[in-house]
């Protein structure tokens, strides 16, 4: 029977290669299901459906392996039964629920493909004269071309079963057979014909972007899980028409149509000028296998370029003569266009193109078995192949349309609004066909209004000056502690004439509103007596840090030129410019406080301090904030955290940052204490934590970095603070963790008073690992996500942040080019004159009005012409058992990554290549890193952020052993690398080669994997294959998995579980979502099919 | 828009607080801004504007 046993298609090997991987999996199945009215013959249909397993030959195949590949078997004859499940017993109330629970188990139930069927065939009654057909193939049979195929032959024979006529001529030539098929294939890709295509492939994609940048609600998954969802929308009549007749008149088909506005959809949303798009096609290109069933649809990857300045009717003939010259390809498998050009794998993601579009024409009157009425039943998917896919139903009655999408990256919101944006974009597109492509619409109205609102609500009306809040407070309590440290407490009485001594100081010297004294104390209370008295006097406050080196401090001082510095005695010889008072002068000063005359007062437009912030030019720059920002700052804070009398608080930020601006108004304002740790405490995560719990602190700031280590700690079941604000940096999700304390996650730039959006932070029990959002903005903040063309961008895209409102600094100081090219006339303001401040910082609104950061604009990493998110690095590195903290930079003058590492347990060293691996596992070749460099600790500047200068100064190297000098010694190596050579027909590998780099395919690995189960008498999952492509890593997991005590007893061979249960040994804590990452680990599906169709009610054909 | 380097004209412009600031040529200046009739690219516009702009305080508080 030798005769029977054909290979398989380049198609069918690739899902021959994810039913491998998957074979419990349903995305593969094409189910297809059918209610039919009227008198049905049961028996008839069973002999009609043995009828079509009889005609085509593929119904009856198998795929069995031989000496380690998979075949094609052929049956010479094979039985599908008709299984008839009754549910007229079943009360009519739960009748369709049954129903649908039968027709799930019927299309989804996964199939067997080495022992068959590959098709099943189930009839539910639901009644004497309704029925819902359910046929269910393996895609590795089947093309949505056969649906058709299967649905006329079928309608045909029962007729012919009814009127006892022998079987019906039908279109499908017995002569023909999938194997011929096979054969003609396996001629075309040994011939030079493959050559030619392949060229034209590489040609065509030279330019392609290597992955389709669509923002997406979830960060991609390190492993897809593939279970999706669709939104449907309708075309209306007229613009059906209307698009009609504009293909007509460029004589371009519909198919045309719709697909060019879907490259306009996604190159507008992925804000790249080229994006590639999967079509399916149908792969018969001869006339005998029209009526053929088997898998032969095709993907084509085309290249749609997509620039602004382009007219639709343009863009329509480069998509006709795009799809017509790959059309002339499309008998060179996907997979081969695959194997070619994208060597880099990156497992998560679709190879080449992540969306797909697909076009039916949706034929008139279906053909029903004689005497019977026909309608789809629809079949959930839960399922989808690509990130996202459209799919658009084309019928004399109505145009359609599916937005099918993953659910790992989309929300369905989110593919409402991408039908929606879709349409607005299709129709403006028929309605101004010679209009530029960039001014077509992608805003709908609402959207619009959502994005040019600016801000969600109004600044706090008339909210004081907070010098006079803080002087209300004296009066009222005059007891009550308002500042304490270690050594001394303040009462607010004190605290207040202490200040006004300083005040009476100040003015004396000449203070008065609009102008500006500094301050060069530590953090502690006489800062705050200081800070109080310069304002009181109606100055405005310069706080420096007396830890700064003396020339920064000394080049702010010259060129902030303040009427003087308060200092004290012990540091007062860090200011060497300008006049000095010190706080001793001033307490010792037995001068009375001049009298009569009113000292003036700061107006809300007056300025209330300037804080020296980094420049990107690396000189600091001064931003000046004004008395009505801080008060209104202040205000917001005492709305939403409600803090009063009897609160305590804390002052942990240096001086010289706006944190401390934030840490002592609202407290002080607000009548709480204000508590000092001292320098020691500060520094230790665990000191601090213990120190506000002691302290009894019920609201505190505490910067990013420190406030992720804090969260670990362990803090008693009582006596954590009410609330937790953060910010500084980008906060990193703190996992399903229940904290003790509301979090509250805050942005904002200097300019914009501290505190631009706030937003408390949720848990994350789904382990989404999304970080947390930025908030929304306080009241009196507009903000605003520009892109270049200074255009609101729809809600979910990336953007420039721009922030207005009352917060907005007045500029810098000294610096009126700096302050003209930041602060910026605002084009959407309700008030003339008014201006923006450009963040630089990259964002995206969501559709509940909060902010997600992304990163800075100018930080962006660019690693040989890739963009590259460091941070989707960090993560990957960070899920490493053996890392704790990760910062990826690029350095050097030909940049490469080099990734710093700080470890878990520093006593134990990550082996080099095994870290590799493991982001080689989940990262293309291009984000891998070069270089890993060790850190202590990440180090921090003096407010908190992570200082990405000082990290190349404190890292050693992470040397790995040499690859080169290393000879096979290890066990397993040898016997390893014997097999590869076999499989690979070439020795020509070392030990830390990448299966993938060296003419290795996804295919081999299951000769691999036979070739391994021989010589070393154990089997190895294909699965594990695939995770440890070097003949170390595999080596090294065979070695682990062997000494692995969650090794299942009895059971020798390594399962995907086993090695999941070995590498959960090497966690720390237990941590439940790395593993199931890890069970789930597996390479992407890429599949030349189609079949990514929702609900689809009817077998049609593509377009092509 | 506005990026270091790019080759676009500005306008110096100026708002009813004396507040200077740069404008993309050709567009469409936003409401309470004027030119002042100084035109180039980015550099030389913020170059004058340093030369001219040296209160910073809003003219209403001067």
């Amino acid at each position: 029977m030798q005769q029977d046993f054909s290979p398989l298609s380049s198609a069918q090997q690739r899902l021959w290669f994810f039913w491998q991987l998957r074979p419990d999996g349903s995305e593969y199945n094409v189910p297809k299901a059918t209610r039919l009215r009227g008198d049905l013959d049961a028996p008839a249909l069973e002999r009609s459906i043995a009828r079509l397993v009889e005609r085509h030959a593929q119904l009856r195949a198998t795929f069995p392996t031989v000496d380690g590949t998979p075949v094609l078997r052929t049956a010479p004859h094979a039985t599908v039964p008709l299984t008839l499940v009754d549910l007229t017993d079943v009360p009519a109330t739960a009748r369709e629920r049954a129903l649908t629970d039968e027709v799930d188990r019927a299309a989804l139930a996964p199939f067997d493909l080495v022992n068959g069927p590959v098709f099943r065939a189930r009839l539910i009654r639901l009644a004497t004269e309704e029925h819902v057909l359910v046929l269910a193939f393996h895609h590795i049979v089947v093309d949505g071309w056969s649906l058709g195929i299967v649905e006329r032959d079928l309608a045909a024979d029962y007729a012919a079963e009814l009127a006892g006529a022998p079987a019906p001529q039908t279109g499908a030539p017995a002569a023909y057979d999938y194997r011929d098929y096979v054969a003609d294939e396996r001629r075309m890709l040994a011939g030079p014909r493959r050559v030619e295509a392949l060229a034209y492939w590489r040609d065509r994609l030279a330019s392609a972007p290597p992955q389709l940048q669509l923002p997406t609600d979830w960060p991609h998954p390190q492993q897809p899980s593939h279970r999706g969802d669709t939104s449907s929308f309708l075309v209306s009549p007229q613009l059906g028409q209307q698009a009609q007749t504009l293909a007509t008149r460029n004589r371009v088909t519909r198919f045309v149509v719709l697909l060019s506005a879907y490259a306009v959809l996604l190159s507008r949303l992925s804000a790249s000028p080229e994006v590639v798009i999967g079509v399916p096609v149908s792969g018969r290109t001869t006339l005998e296998v029209e009526g053929v069933v088997g898998l032969f649809v095709n993907m084509l990857p085309l290249s749609v370029r997509v620039r602004p300045g382009m007219t639709f009717v343009e863009l329509l003939h480069q998509v006709r003569d795009t799809f017509l010259a790959g059309h002339e390809y499309q008998d060179l498998p996907f997979q081969q266009v695959v194997e070619e050009l994208q060597p880099e794998r990156l497992t998560s993601r679709h190879p080449v193109f992540q969306s797909v579009f697909t076009y039916e024409d949706v034929a008139a009157g279906s053909s029903a078995p004689a005497g019977l009425q026909a309608s789809p039943v629809p079949i959930r998917i839960e399922t989808a192949k690509f990130e996202l896919t459209l799919h658009m139903a084309w019928s004399a009655e109505r145009v359609e349309g599916w937005v099918g999408f993953q659910t790992d990256l989309f929300d369905p919101r989110t593919a409402d609004l991408l039908g929606e944006r879709y349409l607005r974009l299709l129709s403006a597109a028929l309605a101004a066909p010679d209009g530029r492509l960039g001014q077509l619409p992608l805003l709908g109205a609402r959207e619009e209004r959502t994005v040019l609102a600016g801000s969600v609500s109004p600044p706090a009306p008339g909210a004081e000056s907070v010098h006079l809040l803080v002087a209300r407070q004296a009066a009222e309590r005059p007891s009550a502690v308002a500042v304490r440290s270690a050594q001394q407490e303040l009462s607010y009485a004190e605290l207040d004439r202490q200040a006004e001594l300083v005040a009476a100081r100040l003015r004396a010297a000449g203070a008065r509103p609009g102008s500006l004294v500094a301050t060069c104390l530590p953090r502690g209370v006489d800062l705050v007596v200081a800070e109080l008295g310069i304002l009181k006097s109606g100055a405005g406050y310069l706080p420096l840090d007396p830890a700064n080196p003396p020339s920064r401090l000394c080049a702010i001082l010259t060129e902030a030129a303040p009427l003087l510095t308060l200092t004290d005695r012990r540091h007062a010889d860090r200011v060497d410019s300008g006049a000095v008072l010190t706080l001793e002068e001033v307490r010792t000063d037995r001068r009375p406080a001049a009298q009569g005359e009113r000292a003036p007062q700061a107006g809300p437009a007056d300025l209330a301090y300037v804080i020296y912030t980094s420049g990107s030019t690396g000189l600091p720059k001064g931003v000046m904030v004004e008395h009505r920002s801080l008060a209104n700052l202040v205000a917001w804070h005492h709305r939403e955290f409600g803090i009063g009398p009897g609160d305590r608080t804390t002052l942990i930020a240096a001086p010289g940052f706006d944190a401390s601006v934030w840490e002592i108004w609202p407290a002080l304002s607000a009548g709480a204490t204000l508590e000092v740790p001292d320098a020691e405490t500060v520094l230790s995560p665990k000191d601090l934590t213990a120190w506000l719990v002691e302290r009894e602190v019920t609201s505190c700031f505490v910067p990013t970095p420190l406030i992720e280590r804090m969260a670990e700690a362990s803090w008693p079941a009582t006596g954590a603070p009410r609330t937790v604000l953060t910010g500084g940096d980008r906060l990193h999700g703190l996992g399903a963790r229940e904290l003790p304390f509301r979090l509250v996650n805050n942005y904002g730039p200097t300019e914009s008073t501290v505190v631009a959006t706030s937003g408390t932070v949720q848990a994350d029990p789904a382990g989404r690992g999304a970080p947390p959002d930025l908030g929304r903005p306080l009241p009196g903040v507009e903000v605003y996500v520009l892109d270049r063309e200074l255009s609101p961008v729809p809600i979910g895209m990336p953007g420039e942040l721009h922030l207005g409102g009352i917060a907005l600094a007045r500029g810098y100081l000294g610096r009126p080019e700096l302050t003209a090219d930041r602060f910026v006339p605002h084009p959407f303001a309700a008030t003339p004159g008014a201006r923006l401040y450009r963040t630089g910082d990259l964002v995206r609104l969501r559709a509940d009005g909060s902010l997600d950061f992304l990163g800075r604009n100018d930080h962006q990493l660019k690693i040989r012409g890739f963009r590259i998110e460091a941070g989707e690095i960090e993560n990957v590195l960070r899920a490493h058992p053996g890392v704790q903290e990760a910062i990826v930079a690029a350095t050097g003058t030909d940049p490469s990554l080099t990734a710093y590492l700080v470890l878990t347990d520093p006593a134990t060293v990550p082996d080099r290549e095994e870290l590799h691996a493991h982001v080689g596992r989940r990262l293309p070749g291009y984000m891998r890193p070069h270089e890993y460099r060790l850190l202590s600790e990440l180090p921090l500047t003096a407010n908190g952020k992570v200082d990405r200068a000082a990290l190349a100064e404190h890292a050693v190297p992470l040397v790995g052993r040499p690859a080169g000098e290393r000879g096979v010694e290890a066990p397993w190596e040898r016997e390893i690398a014997t097999v590869w050579a076999k499989a690979l027909g070439h020795d020509r590998f070392g030990l830390q080669d990448n299966f993938f780099d060296i003419g290795g395919h996804s295919l081999l690995l299951a000769t691999v994997r036979d070739l391994l189960a021989q010589e070393l008498e154990r089997e190895v999952a294909i699965l594990t294959l695939f995770e440890h492509p070097t003949v170390a890593a595999l080596a090294q997991f065979l070695g682990t998995a062997e000494a692995a005590p969650a090794a299942v007893p009895g059971a020798p061979a390594i399962t995907p579980a086993a090695a999941d249960a070995a590498a959960g040994t090497r966690l720390r804590r237990g941590n439940a979502r790395l593993r199931a990452m890890r069970a789930q680990n597996r390479p992407a599906s890429g599949t030349p099919d189609a079949a990514d169709r929702p609900a689809d009610p009817s077998g049609g054909r593509t377009d092509s | 828009m506005f990026e270091d380097g790019d080759d676009r004209q500005y306008l110096v412009v100026r708002n009813h607080e004396e507040q200077y600031s740069v404008w993309p040529e050709g567009r469409e200046l936003p409401a309470g801004w004027e030119g002042v009739g100084v035109s180039g690219d980015k550099a030389a516009c913020l170059a004058h504007i340093k030369e001219v702009w040296t209160d910073l305080r809003p003219l209403s508080l001067r």
